[in-house]
């Protein structure tokens, strides 16, 4: 599991981070100071949850949290209140936190509670989507049954977890094997199914959500370049 | 351990931290470092009576103090950022010696429990 601690005050971080080793101890924990080095840690880096200041020195109150979450990572947050913040808590939910903790009432048990909750609504999440994207793509590919090459489903799922691999020749060849073995639009739609499916249950921690991002954009572009590849033949 | 009000207990701080005592010195050796450049932030606000300044720099170092000290110590921090945030300079320059002064013996009593962790 991996941390971003948004926290400018040493002593502070520091209790945090010794309630995540005690608590978590598998949690890898990346620390930063400032709003700007937050949202720069975020675009590199993925995280499953991020635990943030609201008072920065580059950003205060819900600023802070509309800034993380402006970043479009969909990562979880939870705020960690002052004194005299209490009634932020309550905002911050209703802004898309996951949940707020008072820094004054900060207990080990509180904190993994919150990071352990956040993180596995955050899973949640993601599996009622690609269930979801599962089911669709398989009800418009109308349950055909598809002798599918083994190597044309290695290719694909490389596709949908390689992103080099996008608009590539690669890609381009891969969908002239899919045309010459006269695949329909349907035809490729359970294709994606099918690999999706196999990408996300072999995936590494945090790469589903990267697919399930990535994968329409995979089928579209695939099914752009099979209406090509037919319209140059008739 | 005697602690005259300022700072919690040893067994209450070390319970906070799953009774682990490297953990609580590795904690406390942060607050340790750091204390005493914060109240000289919040000193120079003063000076310069910049007192939105000097409340930020005592909601700071209340925030980090805040997890060993006592209640009654930690509402003395609050009630010195509420005047500063209020703008009462004379106020604020009245509190600031015992505040100091309470800060130091707290330092003392926390080196003393830090101590008696390794």
């Amino acid at each position: 599991m991996k941390l971003l601690l948004v926290e400018d005050n040493p002593g502070q971080a520091a209790v945090a981070q010794g309630f995540l080793s005690l608590g978590l101890p598998e949690s890898e924990v990346h620390l930063v100071e400032t709003l700007a080095d937050a949202k720069t840690a975020l675009a590199q880096g993925r995280f499953d949850l991020v635990l943030l200041d609201l008072g920065l020195p580059d950003g205060d109150g819900l600023e802070v949290l509309f800034s993380v979450d402006d970043t479009g990572l969909d990562v979880p947050v939870v705020v960690l209140t002052a004194q005299g913040e209490e009634g932020l808590g309550p905002l911050c939910i209703q802004a898309g936190a996951s949940d707020f903790i008072s820094k004054r009432e900060l207990t080990m048990e509180s904190l993994v509670r919150a990071v352990e909750f956040g993180v596995s609504r955050k899973s949640e999440s993601i599996v009622r989507d690609l269930s979801r994207v599962v089911a669709e793509l398989r009800s418009l590919s109308q349950s055909k049954n598809q002798d599918f090459s083994k190597r044309l489903e290695t290719h694909y799922t490389r596709l949908i977890t390689e992103a080099r691999f996008l608009l590539s020749d690669e890609h381009k060849s891969l969908v002239t094997l899919m045309g010459e073995a006269k695949m329909t639009g349907t035809d490729v739609i359970g294709l994606h199914a099918n690999c999706l499916e196999t990408a996300c249950r072999e995936a590494e921690d945090g790469a589903e959500s990267r697919y399930l991002m990535n994968c329409q954009t995979v089928l579209a572009s695939t099914l752009a370049y099979l209406a090509d590849y037919y319209r140059e033949l008739s | 351990m005697e602690t005259s009000g300022l700072i919690q207990e040893r067994a209450q701080l070390l319970a906070k931290f799953g009774n682990s005592p490297p953990m609580l010195a590795q904690v406390l050796s942060v607050y340790l470092d750091s204390w005493r450049e914060d109240y000289e932030a919040f000193e120079q606000a003063l000076t310069a009576e910049d007192l939105p300044r000097a409340a930020k720099k005592l909601h700071r170092l209340k925030g980090s103090v805040g997890y060993f000290a006592t209640e009654d110590f930690f509402h003395q921090i609050q009630k010195i950022e509420d005047i500063a945030k209020e703008g009462d300079l004379e106020a604020a320059r009245e509190l600031r010696s015992s505040l100091q002064q309470n800060l130091e013996q707290a330092e003392v009593q926390l080196l003393s429990i830090r101590g008696s962790l390794t």
